[in-house]
């Protein structure tokens, strides 16, 4: 087995005996390549407009009732759960939800899967108006399977460019096996490049910021 | 004649002439052009980051054994296995292998050109194995037994009423069913049952992020991100070339590679993984490999001259551009990859012998140059295939007649312009000697689908020489 790699990276090395100079540039996605975003915010605002996120500024007074609207409307699904991730904020603002919601700490992707489900994230991108999760959101599946899926974030964790957002999670989760940049609800245009939401991933992705 | 230009031949032709087919690809086309147009504003300056990003490929493909190790030793340290493929079979085999040791019955496969660069679905069927691909566009066309028409958009030849009849028959879609919505969702109800059964997913990747040590795949569909999370096993397969030198540097390619791929600002998902479920972790796969394909790639590393095409990003931008993709669409190349970058990347990769021809497929027009977003001079390439295939092969008699004769017409500016002159003359007169269409028209292979100019009664050297009088020698 390992002579492939040893006649692999003998040709590389081989092929690159003439290598060319020339670095490796700085900073990539600068203001030369994009204009700064000025407000992120307002950006982020704008760009999940376009990108079809429903966007809910919320403060700790309204965040249930906001999450409870957001759940009433919510009828695909076939055991009717809300998967919450476990962790306390989500806890807590499980907590709060009326009595007749059934939610559940455990997700199972084997199980019916349930009508929503309700993550924190790593950070968001104002520029591209994206929310970074990781599989330390309650996992892998729990961000891609069930039709709905929504994020609870705070204003602090907004940052204007890709970069500092995949460079914040690294620091948060360095162990996590996966992040995942998601903007929007799943789509695809293959049929005449007709939009349609909700090829294989939720048809709605909800962000609940916390401003306050 | 090789078989490989009698079948491309016979297929542009065809295509050529399928004006229902090139309405429906045209037409998918504006649409692209129209978001690429509007993405390209979005940059402050799209040239400055087509320059950057060709720097950052180049820096990759120039330390290409360095990154690709740092990369292997990150994986490795969470548990994952980098298996590196010299040939296309050595990739089947290790993939096919792994399925056997796992006890592997079906498999789901998210959108990956290197799998069928190495042939893999036929390879898991004959195996016994039920391979199912997950992506829309290239779920269609495995139902009809097709190749991918487009590298990012597989299914871009097809009429929704031909998809619909399509689902109709093999997945008893009813018949009313047939919006874009009610394919999409017959796909995905499909899709689920498989993406919970299957034994293994295999994945391709757009890039492999050197000090992360993660591979970066970029969908829309998100089945790619449910072919990482739910079957046990999961394989990225993968040519050596996909390097990034650092995660950072995905804050530029990510819209890049969006941009040029559909015009979007960036793709709905993009992902990176770098290994199996980790401690700690509710879900993700038990086993984790990389397969890291070579398959004639070094071989273009040490070619200096076009060792720049090992910097593509598979956009597809260039095969969108691309006039005469425009017209004989992208089966008729008979190769993994069409368009431009096909036409540079299969003579080097497979030969030139096979597949030489395809580099005189091109009106050289340079608009797929233009458009690369990581500056390949794909045009050149061309040429310089072009070259390499005259200094290779013999050229056929009358290709070798004119090219002499020529280079005498040109060696000498009088003879070319009595030549020229008479020539304008016979022009104009041929059809009273020899009726147009018939077999004695030299120039009917020509004509038969093109109109010739009538001739100008002046060539330019006389205009200029009859305005210069005119104006008493001061022209
Ligand atoms: S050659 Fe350039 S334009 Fe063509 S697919 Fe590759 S990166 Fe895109």
């Amino acid at each position: 087995m390992p002579k492939g790699r040893d006649h692999i990276l003998g040709r590389i090395r081989a092929a690159l005996a003439d290598r060319p100079p020339g670095g490796l540039p700085e900073d990539v996605a600068g203001a030369a390549v994009f204009a700064p975003v000025a407000d992120p915010l307002a950006r982020f605002q704008a760009e999940c407009q376009a990108n079809r996120t429903e966007l809910h500024l919320v403060t700790a007074a309204n965040e249930a009732d906001c999450l409870t609207a957001v759940l009433a409307r919510e009828k695909e699904g076939g055991d009717g759960t809300i998967y919450v991730q476990d962790a306390p904020a989500l806890r807590a603002l499980a907590a709060r939800l009326p009595a007749a919601t059934q939610t559940n700490l455990q997700f199972a992707p084997a199980q019916p899967a349930g009508i929503a489900s309700l993550t924190l994230c790593e950070a968001l991108v104002a520029r591209t108006g994206s929310v970074l999760v990781s599989s330390r959101c309650g996992g892998r599946a729990a961000t891609i399977l069930p039709p709905t899926h929504i994020v609870y974030a705070h204003a602090s964790q907004l940052h204007a460019e890709i970069d500092a957002a995949l460079l914040a999670a690294r620091s948060q989760s360095p162990t996590a096996s996966l992040y995942s940049l998601i903007t929007g609800p799943s789509r695809t245009s293959d049929i005449e490049k007709m939009l349609v939401l909700g090829a294989h991933g939720p048809k709605r992705l909800t962000v609940l910021l916390r401003t306050d | 004649m090789s078989s490989t230009l009698h079948s491309f031949e016979q297929a542009a032709t065809r295509a050529a002439h399928d004006r229902p087919q090139q309405e429906t690809v045209r037409t998918s086309l504006g649409t692209y052009n129209r978001a690429l147009n509007a993405g390209r504003e979005r940059f402050a300056s799209w040239s400055e980051a087509r320059h950057r990003a060709r720097a950052v490929k180049a820096d990759a493909v120039a330390h290409l054994g360095e990154y690709l190790e740092q990369f292997e030793a990150r994986i490795t340290s969470r548990g994952g296995h980098v298996f590196w493929a010299e040939t296309a079979a050595d990739a089947r085999d290790y993939i096919l292998d792994l399925a056997r040791r796992r006890g592997v019955r079906s498999v789901i496969k998210s959108k990956s050109m290197v799998s069928e660069e190495v042939h893999l679905g036929a390879a898991l069927e004959g195996a016994g194995l039920e391979a199912v691909e997950s992506d829309l566009g290239e779920f269609i066309v495995q139902l009809r037994n097709e190749p991918p028409y487009h590298i990012v958009t597989p299914a871009m030849h097809l009429r929704r009423a031909q998809i619909a009849a399509l689902f109709q028959q093999k997945l008893g879609t009813p018949a009313g069913a047939d919006s874009a919505e009610d394919l999409t969702m017959a796909a995905r109800h499909y899709m689920r049952a498989r993406f919970a059964s299957a034994g293994m997913g295999i994945t391709g990747a757009n890039f492999l992020i050197a000090d992360a040590g993660m591979v970066a795949i970029t969908e829309n569909e998100g089945n790619a991100r449910l072919t990482a999370s739910l079957p046990p096993v999961h394989v990225v397969l993968t040519g050596i070339e996909k390097i990034l030198p650092r995660l950072t540097d995905l804050a530029l390619f990510w819209p890049l590679l969006s941009t040029a791929g559909t015009g979007q600002a960036i793709t709905c998902y993009s992902s990176l993984i770098g290994g199996p479920r980790q401690p700690g972790e509710a879900d993700g796969p038990e086993e984790f490999h990389v397969v890291l394909l070579d398959n004639g790639r070094t071989r273009v590393l040490a070619d200096q001259e076009r060792r720049d095409t090992l910097q593509c990003i598979r956009c597809g931008a260039c095969l969108n551009v691309c006039p005469v993709f425009h017209t004989i669409g992208g089966h008729a190349y008979g190769t993994t990859y069409s368009g431009p970058i096909g036409a540079v990347l299969t003579p080097l990769l497979r030969g030139e012998k096979e597949f030489g021809h395809l580099s005189f497929a091109s009106s050289l027009c340079g608009a797929c140059t233009e458009i690369c977003p990581v500056e390949i001079d794909l045009h050149h390439h061309l040429i310089e295939n072009r070259r390499d295939s005259a200094l290779q092969h013999v050229r056929p008699l009358p290709e070798r007649i004119g090219m002499r004769a020529f280079r005498w017409l040109m060696s000498d500016a009088a003879r070319y312009a009595r030549l020229a002159q008479l020539a304008r003359h016979l022009l104009r007169f041929k059809n009273a000697w020899v009726p147009e269409g018939s077999p004695l028209d030299l120039l009917r292979p020509w004509t038969a689908s093109r109109d010739l100019p009538e001739p100008p009664r002046e060539s330019f050297r006389e205009w200029w020489q009859r305005t210069r009088q005119e104006r008493g020698g001061h022209a």
